[in-house]
């Protein structure tokens, strides 16, 4: 097994850095029985997976790729299909981080337009503001942006308002020659029950709309509208795929359900072992995207199991600390005995680092769904790997950068927002129309100011 | 050849290997410096100290920072980056839209205890629309057209417009109108060394290590927990990192992207990411031959390997525009200049060059490239060096020279005297880069004119529909690009480093120290 350990590092690429050490065991057993202490206890364990058929999904997902694991999942023995499961369902709790930042980001910036700016007379921003507000659920204020489409200069515009504003949610629109935009509703529907994105994937960077409007001083201004519904389908349809994948409804009580020594189940995830993914998949229903937040594991890290009532940052700094303190001294007492494979594995891998951030990730969602963006935001960014802070890797979850979007949003920083998007847009081109309706909300908000500059 | 006017960036580096034990001595003494002790107050590290503490005339970082602890405004941001009432109480906006009648707080006093009032406002805003007073700030107030005091503690501003939200404009600093002689303000004015506002501290010394203490002001409405302030200049940005570890600071406003991994490795220690909008660039003095001729400006363009000097001091992002790439106004449409040693010869020769003996010359003149970098600015030495080295591979005699502040004003701003400047400019969240670039700029040293680009900042001013305004400056972006008035470097991440001994820490993205009343410290 010696000699599989290198060619195992070698494929997991990326990572050269020893973990931090410190100087107290005192709290050495919290992660005894994790899946980090299981790849210690027996590297060839780990060995095993990487080397089988699911090897590439392992690449993959240890790099927070999840396209890629997906793809790399492929095969239809259990630990492949399990890990495809996982990444399926991982991406779509991604996406559906996302497109909570999108429905704010929509409903501010159209709301911000028409406080600060004049609607453009005879546009399709009302078809695009409308649907956004049916995503929300919110029919009264989508009907009232459908009704402004009615001086639409593009009539299949004014005739796609008419018809979605005349459908109830969640049904598709039936008849013949349909305009295009009622085609595309219509496809969001058929993608969200079939889980195939598929159809998505040409025009998944690409505007709604682009219209062409005359200017007073002749001139014309192009604007392009994208899909406020996009974000939201793709994260119900990686759902469906991960029901499927999993052969349930559920997926987390499908992974709940995993032996409790299912490495496979565990292998780079927020759960430490298989006894917290029971007690967390027992609570799926309540909160499944903070999964890896709640775990008896935690607890006995010294972190608090409820939030404080209050919006305090200071708090979240304190539970990193606390999380630090405990996994440095776990890592400190399992070096002492572990082998040299073990210890390879532990420092080229980062184990430690992956779990600290996978655990902040989830604190970060699950404080952001608590409406405490001013935690959220400083677990996410403590959780990042600064080094490598403008991309993904295997400690910078892309969702760490979703947490940062809608806590900078929540919090007034939306030319921050910005910033986060950055770094995802090339492995999740679906957030184009995000960062272009993000910009519109940042310029609004700044137009009434004198924009400040300085030297250095 | 390779000379060096001043402080050879070689040299310099040399210098540091081989004196390894003064640099020490140095820290040590830098530690032992510290003012106030640990656990008195709050030390933060600038490269340098502020050259002037006078909002009206502040150029730089380190000088916005300072004026964020002294003075006010009218408005200020609250955490949530909205704009609420600082010296003003309340206001109210007349129907049309053209006039804001301010109510001003009747329990502000100066720091020399003269009470604050509506004159203060009033001198400010006509002191900066003053000709004589030759600001870069006078856009800040250049939409009001009169300010008018209604009595002690009300004042009646009217605009040159309508304005939707003034109040949002009304975040420049007050100054304190018994400390001025005349209707102009001068740099030279007592007021620098002596700064008087009504901000949480107050200015209480100029220390002997170039530091600035600042004292909380006992009368200020808002109860600060941290009751003194030191800036420390610490010019050598190597040292900073290793002072806040050794507890000898309590924050650093802009940690060196090669400190990043220490110091989030480091317990007692927290990383606070702020703004980015930030980025270096190489700027012509369009003044002067050869530089106005852009075939020569866009042949500079295609021999700096632009990856290659950004690689050893950080991870970043290439620019090929006048905005960071997360900007709403970035053109991802334009290409880069790419690296090119024949297209460069091309441009040179229709430019009238030729090579002899490896150097480019014309009319037997050849081609000397003077780069002008701030001492200050991190990392410039190491990127001037090997631009250096680029450029003179590729053929020019180049010189290199780094100035103190008070040099760059002079040199720079005031007299354009230089050929290239390797710096860096840094915006606030509206990224308005119109002082920049617009041919009446207040910040266009570069001397940069174009009317298409004039036309294009004035639409992007005036509009409030964001896709036009986007539309306008990704123009203005492609037609800086053309133009090349400036080679665009990068932008790093920036993030403030705080010993974890400070709580209650939220950093505005520009400003800094905005919210530092909320700030505590153990």
């Amino acid at each position: 097994m010696r000699t599989l350990i290198p060619a195992v590092l070698v494929l997991l690429v990326g990572c050269t850095s020893p973990e931090p050490t410190a100087p107290t065991a005192a709290l050495a057993p919290v992660l005894n029985g994790s899946w980090v202490d299981q790849i210690v206890e027996q590297p060839e364990r780990f060995s095993a997976l990487a080397a089988g058929p699911a090897r590439d999904g392992w690449i993959a997902l240890h790099a927070n790729d999840l396209h890629g694991a997906i793809q790399g999942f492929s095969g239809d023995d259990p630990e492949s299909t399990l890990g495809r499961g996982r990444a399926q369902w991982d991406l779509s709790q991604l996406y559906f981080a996302l497109a909570d930042a999108g429905d704010l980001a929509w409903e501010r910036s159209f709301a911000t337009w028409s406080e600060k700016s004049a609607i453009p007379t005879g546009s399709a921003l009302g078809y695009v503001a409308g649907l956004a507000a049916l995503e929300q659920g919110d029919a009264e204020v989508a009907a009232a942006w459908f009704r402004l489409c009615s001086a639409a200069r593009d009539p299949l515009v004014a005739q796609a308002a008419t018809l979605v504003a005349a459908t109830a949610p969640g049904q598709p629109i039936s008849g013949d020659d349909l305009p295009p935009l009622v085609l595309r509703y219509n496809l969001h529907l058929a993608v969200r029950s079939s889980g195939d994105v598929a159809p998505l994937a040409m025009v998944i960077d690409q505007p709604l709309i682009i219209e062409i409007e005359p200017r007073p001083d002749g001139s014309e201004l192009e604007r392009e509208f994208y899909d406020p519904q996009l974000l939201r389908t793709m994260a119900i349809a990686y759902g469906v795929q991960a029901a499927s994948t999993l052969g349930t409804d559920d997926p987390l009580v499908a992974l709940g359900q995993a032996p409790a020594d299912s490495l496979a189940a565990l292998l780079f995830g927020p759960v430490a072992a298989g006894a917290d993914l029971s007690a967390e998949a027992a609570r799926a229903n309540e909160a499944p995207r903070t999964l890896g937040a709640s775990g008896p594991a935690l607890a006995a890290m010294g972190l608090d199991s409820e939030l404080p009532a209050t919006d305090d940052a200071d708090w979240a700094r304190g539970q990193v600390r606390q999380l630090d303190t405990s996994l440095d001294a776990w890592a400190a007492s399992a070096r002492e005995g572990a082998s040299p494979d073990a210890l390879a594995l532990l420092d080229e891998l980062q184990l430690v680092r992956i779990f600290r951030s996978r655990v902040l990730l989830a604190l970060g969602r699950k404080a952001l769904l608590a409406e405490h963006p001013w935690q959220a935001l400083a677990l996410a960014q403590l959780a990042l790997d600064l080094e490598s802070s403008r991309g993904i890797n295997h400690v910078n979850h892309p969702g760490l950068r979703a947490i940062i979007i809608e806590a900078q949003l929540r919090t007034g920083h939306t030319r921050e927002a910005l910033d986060a998007i950055q770094p995802l847009l090339d492995a999740y081109p679906a957030l184009t129309g995000l960062d272009e309706v993000l910009g519109d909300l940042a310029i609004l908000q700044g137009l009434d100011r004198y924009g400040d500059s300085k030297e250095n | 050849m390779v000379t060096a006017r001043r402080t050879s960036p070689r040299a310099s580096t040399v210098r540091r290997r081989a004196t390894s034990l003064p640099s020490i001595l140095l820290l040590a003494s830098l530690t032992l410096a510290a003012l106030p002790a640990q656990g008195q107050g709050l030390r933060y590290a600038e490269d340098q100290a502020p050259g002037i503490v006078n909002p009206v005339f502040t150029t730089t970082m380190p000088e916005a920072r300072l004026n964020e602890l002294v003075f006010e405004g009218l408005y200020t941001d609250n955490q949530n980056l909205a704009s609420v009432p600082c010296l003003a109480e309340s206001s109210e906006l007349s129907a049309d839209r053209t006039a804001l009648t301010v109510k001003l707080r009747s329990d502000v006093t100066w720091h020399d205890g003269t009470p604050f009032t509506s004159a203060d406002v009033v001198y400010t805003i006509e002191a900066m629309k003053n000709k004589g007073t030759l600001s870069t700030e006078k856009g800040r107030v250049a939409w009001i057209q009169k300010a008018e005091a209604l009595d002690d503690h009300t004042v009646l501003l009217q605009f040159e417009r309508a304005e939707a939200r003034p109040e949002d404009k009304l975040l420049f600093k007050v100054l304190p109108a018994h400390k001025f002689s005349g209707p102009a303000i001068k740099r030279t004015d007592p007021f620098r060394n002596e700064p008087v506002g009504t901000g949480p501290y107050r200015f209480a010394r100029y220390n002997d290590d170039n530091s600035i203490s600042l004292e909380s002001h006992a009368d200020h409405r808002d109860a600060v927990s941290i009751h003194e302030i030191v800036m420390r200049e610490v010019s050598d940005k190597n040292y900073q990192a290793k002072l806040l570890l050794y507890e000898s600071l309590e924050a650093l406003v802009r940690v060196l992207p090669r400190d990043l991994a220490v110091l989030q490795n480091n317990r007692k220690v927290d990383l606070y990411p702020y703004q980015t909008n930030s980025w270096w660039y190489l700027g012509f003095n369009l003044e002067r031959d050869p530089w106005r001729e852009p075939a020569v400006r866009e042949a500079i363009g295609h021999l700096v390997d632009v990856e290659a000097l950004l690689a050893p001091i950080g991870t970043g992002d290439t620019l090929t525009g006048p905005y960071v790439k997360s900007s709403p106004y970035y053109n991802h449409d334009v290409p880069s200049w790419d690296y090119s040693t024949s297209r460069a010869a091309s441009l040179l020769e229709s430019a009238g060059y030729a090579q002899d003996g490896g150097q480019w010359s014309r009319d037997g003149e050849p081609l000397t490239l003077n780069i002008t970098a701030h001492q200050t600015l991190e990392s410039s030495q190491e990127v001037v060096i090997n631009l250096q080295s680029q450029l003179q591979s590729a053929g020019f005699d180049v010189q290199v020279e780094f100035l103190d502040e008070a040099a760059w004003k002079a040199r720079i701003w005031r007299e354009h005297d230089y050929d290239l400047v390797l710096s860096q400019w840094t915006f606030d969240r509206n990224e308005d880069i119109r002082d920049q670039f617009h041919s009446e700029g207040a910040r266009n040293f570069c001397s940069y004119g174009n009317e298409q680009v004039d036309e294009l900042l004035n639409k992007a001013r005036d509009t409030t529909d964001p896709h036009e305004k986007k539309a306008a400056l990704r123009e203005v972006h492609r037609l800086v690009h053309a133009d090349t008035p400036m080679i665009f470097l990068w932008t790093l991440d920036s993030y403030a480093a705080l010993s974890t001994r400070v709580g209650s820490v939220v950093i505005h993205p520009f400003y800094f120290f905005t919210f530092v009343h909320d700030w505590r410290m153990e």
